[in-house]
């Protein structure tokens, strides 16, 4: 009875948080099989279990790099892995899936339209100076037709539960999105070193959306030849998601490239090898526009290749994703995604956005200053959890610090109510214990087609009662399991 | 291929290599304690010089001591030639180019980067050391031979191994160079010592197979050196980077006068070896063909250095 003790003395489940595993007191139906194997087990074998989980990652070296102001040395971490697997019923991944698709073609078509003729501004949907004034947008892009008319190839769309355990759309990840490689390193581990666990359950396999990714970079190739060559521009060894570049060009099979491997002449991109240039059709670019050609944009980058953009406009190389689609997945931005569905669709969203105040939006503006302490405020183009006041964590002094930095650029940030978001158990030394998590699903483009990873990433707070779950605030991961029907 | 893939590639193959022949010698050398020639300190001196550079020990330590040496020549990170820092220099460069190689390759060699590091020496002197090698030596092999057994055999694998055979030349070499001196400074080399050297090497079984009926420094030094048929022979390896570095001819056409040459070169060296007969290394002689290979391999070095890795950066937009 002691192990059974172990697992009931997971935090009785408060009713303040949906939670992933448990209803009340009661275990929901897609879990019990997890939650009896899980109980069958002592403290000391889960344990070990999951030390033999996270040092597979460190072997592995699954790691990202930490730049520590006060080290010389960057700190290679990894994503501490929780042995508990997330479970969505496959109803529930429908939903997410169709949302998802959904909310990304819309997006896709906002750029386009943004790019070209520009109705949703004279229709009045969005002030036009949101988009011409953002930081993100590149006149560059203007009128340019794109490959396949891709914007977005590759996104990442973050979703959280509320205490009523409904879905909402957190933020769009358009520009260079990462993940990928932890999606698939957390499903093998899972195989690998829980297999009892893992084949007791009818999970969507997802090794076949490596196909649909290369599938999808391959089709922009502007280019008879029936083996494009498509290459992923890294930043370089130095950077903290090498893991991830190294790992999906080698399972895509894609030339890992550097900018100073790259080499522009007549308009075309080579690849600059010991056996001549080779011309690259396809970039799957990993670092951001302001980096990607010293020529166009920031004139001290030592990462891009000068004449990037110059090709690209000739159709001669295709961009994955494209130039200036940080335009679409600016915080304030997103507060219109809704509209956009309505918009260029003629559908109803399926995925609701978290209830958003835009600062610049007087009377918004006022409503959420008089609640900071249940506010969650960020600035609209900063990412990875940087630059976030979070309401009921902080002090007098930083709400009011905030409130004078809001006043000063209101345009700069957002408010959304603090979500109570989901948790689910993780175990922690043996002990089940529960902590926040939210999701990040992946779909990939391809001409007007969407194709949803199936799971997606689940990040942990791993501080208890944090809400912070990016991998750089020390956030650990979760397989995510969809279920077969 | 690109050339700081190329670069990394040798490199890599280079320091795999490097370990695994310091791991080898040690190994050996800590085992050596014949002759009580000399006080223990003696030892331990002979140790660090054959691998390590003495005045930098000297520098740091006020004697020669087991724990000392130990740990100066395997675990010291601060040093250039220490087996944990070949190591990490090795995965290193393979972390730059990891998705040239299969991943096996990388799970592999990090693996046991991690475990080499964490190892300390107080750990070692207690476990025995002669099984800490043992398991060094199996890790290293352990990476040779799944690389051997699934590696794609492209210019990537040809470059790795040109650096692997390269090394090897050279660390022979410098073995039989470092053997010259103790015997010099000793005034003879003791059977116990020269049997050493060809433990070290793998090859003491050999050598008795072959039949060689005397165990002295010539026919030591003339094995090591010519013996084709045994593959840490300085023949076998300039034989084998010539071939390898004939297969990126082949593999990719950079037909560039700098490539030819490289093979060139190889192949001289491996001629003039082929040709040495056995009466020519004698004690007088053996020095300077020692010397003349030393140089050999540091032009082949260099020579890799300029046609592979040096990229002169353009900008053309």
């Amino acid at each position: 009875m002691e192990l059974w003790n172990a697992v009931s003395s997971l935090t009785p489940s408060s009713s303040r948080f949906y939670d992933e595993m448990y209803e009340g007191s009661a275990v929901r139906p897609h879990y019990e099989k997890t939650q009896g194997v899980l109980s069958r087990m002592s403290f000391e074998e889960r344990a070990a279990r999951q030390r033999t989980m996270n040092r597979r990652l460190l072997e592995e070296g699954i790691t990202f790099t930490l730049a520590q102001p006060d080290q010389p040395e960057a700190l290679e971490r990894t994503i501490p892995f929780d042995l508990v697997p997330r479970i969505i019923p496959s109803e529930e991944w429908e939903t997410i899936e169709s949302g998802v698709s959904q909310r990304v073609r819309a997006l896709n078509a906002f750029l386009h339209d943004v790019h070209h003729d520009q109705h949703i501004f004279q229709d009045g949907l969005i002030p036009r100076r949101m988009i011409m004034g953002n930081r993100y947008f590149r006149t560059e892009m203007m009128r340019l037709r794109v490959p396949g008319g891709s914007y977005i190839t590759a996104s990442g769309i973050d979703l959280v539960r509320d205490d009523k355990g409904g879905y909402f759309v957190l933020e769009d990840n358009l520009r260079s999105p990462s993940g990928f490689s932890y999606l698939f390193k957390s499903r093998s581990i899972m195989t690998h070193d829980f297999p009892e666990l893992y084949f007791s359950h009818a999970v969507r396999g997802i090794d076949r959306s490596l196909d649909a990714f290369r599938a999808a970079l391959r089709g922009m190739a502007q280019t008879d030849k029936s083996d494009p060559v498509i290459a992923l521009l890294t930043p370089g060894s130095y950077n903290s998601a090498y893991f991830e570049h190294a790992f999906l060009a080698q399972q895509m099979g894609l030339e890992l490239v550097e900018g100073r491997d790259l080499v522009c002449r007549d308009h075309k991109i080579y690849i600059r090898g010991l056996g001549g240039l080779r011309k690259v059709d396809v970039l799957y670019r990993r670092i951001d526009d302001d980096y990607l050609d010293p020529l166009a944009f920031r004139p001290d980058s030592m990462l891009g290749v000068a004449g990037l953009m110059n090709a690209y406009r000739f159709g001669n190389v295709a961009i994955a994703n494209a130039p200036g689609t940080g335009v679409a997945d600016d915080k304030a931005i997103y507060t219109f995604v809704p509209d956009m569905i309505r918009y260029y669709l003629n559908e109803t969203p399926i995925l609701s956005n978290v209830p958003t105040y835009l600062m610049s939006r007087p009377e918004e503006r006022e409503y959420a200053l008089g609640r900071l302490e249940e506010m969650v405020v960020k600035e609209t183009s900063l990412s990875g959890g940087y630059g976030m006041l979070i309401g009921p964590a902080s002090t007098e002094w930083e709400r009011e610090r905030f409130a004078a930095k809001i006043r000063e650029h209101p345009d700069n940030y957002i408010a959304q109510p603090t979500i109570r978001l989901s948790t689910a158990p993780v175990c922690l030394d043996g002990k089940l214990v529960s902590r926040h998590i939210d999701l990040r699903v992946f779909a990939l483009m391809n001409g007007g087609r969407v194709h949803v990873l199936p799971g997606g990433l689940t990040r942990v707070a791993m501080k208890e009662g944090s809400l912070i779950v990016n991998s750089s605030q020390g956030g650990g991961c979760k397989d995510t399991w969809v279920l077969a029907r | 291929m690109l050339d700081r893939m190329a670069e990394s590639l040798f490199w890599l193959g280079r320091y795999a290599e490097r370990a695994e022949n310091h791991a080898r010698l040690i190994d050996v050398y800590y085992h050596l304690r014949e002759d009580a020639a000399g006080s223990d300190g003696e030892v331990w001196r002979r140790i660090v010089g054959a691998i390590g550079d003495r005045s930098a020990f000297e520098e740091k330590y006020p004697a020669y001591g087991e724990r000392e040496a130990i740990h100066f020549l395997t675990l010291d990170p601060s040093q250039d030639n220490a087996l944990v820092v070949c190591v990490a220099q090795a995965r290193d460069n393979l972390k730059k180019i990891r998705e040239r190689l299969p991943s096996e390759l990388w799970n592999l060699l990090n693996g046991f980067y991690l475990w080499l590091r964490q190892a300390n020496v107080d750990e070692v002197l207690r476990d025995s050391p002669h099984r800490f090698y043992g398991r060094v030596k199996e890790g290293l092999a352990a990476f040779q031979g799944m690389a051997v057994s699934i590696a794609l055999r492209d210019a990537s694998w040809h470059m790795m191994e040109c650096g692997r055979y390269l090394e090897r030349s050279e660390n022979v070499v410098r073995l039989l160079q470092s053997m010259r001196q103790t015997a010099a400074e000793a005034g003879g080399s003791s059977y116990a010592y020269l049997m050493a050297v060809l433990k070290s090497v793998g090859g003491y079984e050999a050598y008795r197979r072959l039949g060689i009926e005397e165990l002295n420094l010539e026919e030591v030094s003339s094995f090591l050196l010519l013996q084709e048929p045994f593959p840490r022979s300085v023949h076998y390896a300039l034989a084998s980077f010539e071939s390898q570095v004939k297969a990126i001819r082949g593999s990719a056409d950079k037909s560039g006068s700098g490539l030819d040459r490289i093979i060139r070169m190889a192949g001289k060296a491996r001629s003039e070896l082929g040709w040495l007969e056995r009466r020519d290394i004698a004690a007088d002689t053996i020095d300077n063909v020692l010397l003349q290979l030393a140089g050999t391999n540091r032009q082949l070095g260099e020579a890799m250095a300029k046609t592979f890795f040096s990229s002169g950066r353009e900008v053309i937009a």
